[in-house]
């Protein structure tokens, strides 16, 4: 059963106690009873007046937020940090690392044909080198940044990242080769 | 009917400074005097009015002591100060010269004149 003084308190849930707060917490409940007491004597059943309390009070959290300072927002959670969170999540941080891998091989290639066009085959296979390292970078860099956010959320998850880590080293490694081998 | 809330809302101050002066009251009066005021057509949330209340507060153009209420209840009064009569009148004041020129900015296109 809701009651007006559990709203009352859940306005107030996140506020530090205060005077100031205590003494608002009373007036609005003070306030929401006499609406109360009128919506009842008008002859509403009290679910209704409830309701109709309710409806009355609007959007309290800018106001609740000036009692909690500088630093408040009006719903849980840190302001700024998270803000991007829904552009990284694990499907997004796959797309893109594909997407800059694509593009980094796609530029690698070409100039392995822009150099052979211009040299002969001895020398620049070696683009391929250069873009397996390119590429190992943009994923250690993917990691990183992909366990610093795991980190914030979850400590316990550090292990497997690692893992994956070194085997998906290994598969570039063996990719890699053979694209230089195809490559001759 | 529909009312213009936002155009209320810009008086806000204004408004409770007036009823101030008739008496001191408390938030749920101050919100039954304006129902009544407006035959039932307007009333402040809540919200905007506590946030209204702090706000003329802390510049000084209210106060507040808590009433002794025989049902037990604590109820905060508020009381207009003298700061706060000087700041309706000229709201007041503001309003007025306001008013007549919004009226001839929209009633333009009714005019005969110009």
């Amino acid at each position: 059963m809701y009651t007006l003084e559990k709203y009352a308190d859940s306005l107030f849930e996140n506020v530090p106690d205060s005077k100031e707060a205590r003494e608002l917490h009373d007036e609005i409940l003070s306030d929401m009873k006499s609406r109360y007491a009128d919506c009842i004597e008008s002859g509403m059943t009290p679910e209704r007046a409830y309701a109709a309390v309710i409806g009355t009070m609007g959007d309290m959290s800018g106001l609740i937020g000036q009692l909690c300072g500088d630093n408040y927002t009006a719903y849980p959670g840190k302001a700024d940090e998270g803000k991007y969170d829904y552009l990284f999540t694990k499907e997004n941080y796959k797309t893109i690392k594909k997407t800059i891998n694509a593009v980094l091989w796609i530029f690698v290639t070409i100039v392995f044909l822009l150099l052979i066009g211009f040299t002969d085959f001895s020398l620049p296979w070696l683009v391929f080198l250069a873009g397996a390292a390119v590429s190992e970078m943009i994923n250690l860099a993917f990691a990183i940044a992909r366990n610093e956010k795991k980190g914030r959320y979850s400590a316990d998850k550090s292990k497997n990242p690692e893992k994956d880590q070194k085997a998906h080293f290994g598969s570039y490694v063996a990719w890699d080769y053979n694209s230089i081998l195809c490559a001759y | 009917m529909s009312v213009a809330s936002d155009l209320i809302r810009g008086h806000t101050d204004t408004i409770i400074l007036s009823l101030l002066i008739k008496g001191d009251s408390y938030g749920y009066k101050i919100n039954k005097d304006i129902m009544e005021l407006t035959d039932n057509r307007f009333e402040f949330k809540e919200a905007t009015l506590y946030t209204a209340f702090r706000r003329l507060e802390q510049s000084g153009l209210i106060a507040s002591y808590w009433g002794d209420e025989n049902t037990g209840a604590r109820r905060k009064y508020y009381v207009v100060t003298d700061k706060g009569r000087q700041q309706y009148e000229e709201n007041l004041a503001d309003w007025e010269k306001t008013k007549n020129i919004v009226d001839r900015l929209l009633y333009a296109a009714k005019s005969e004149r110009g």
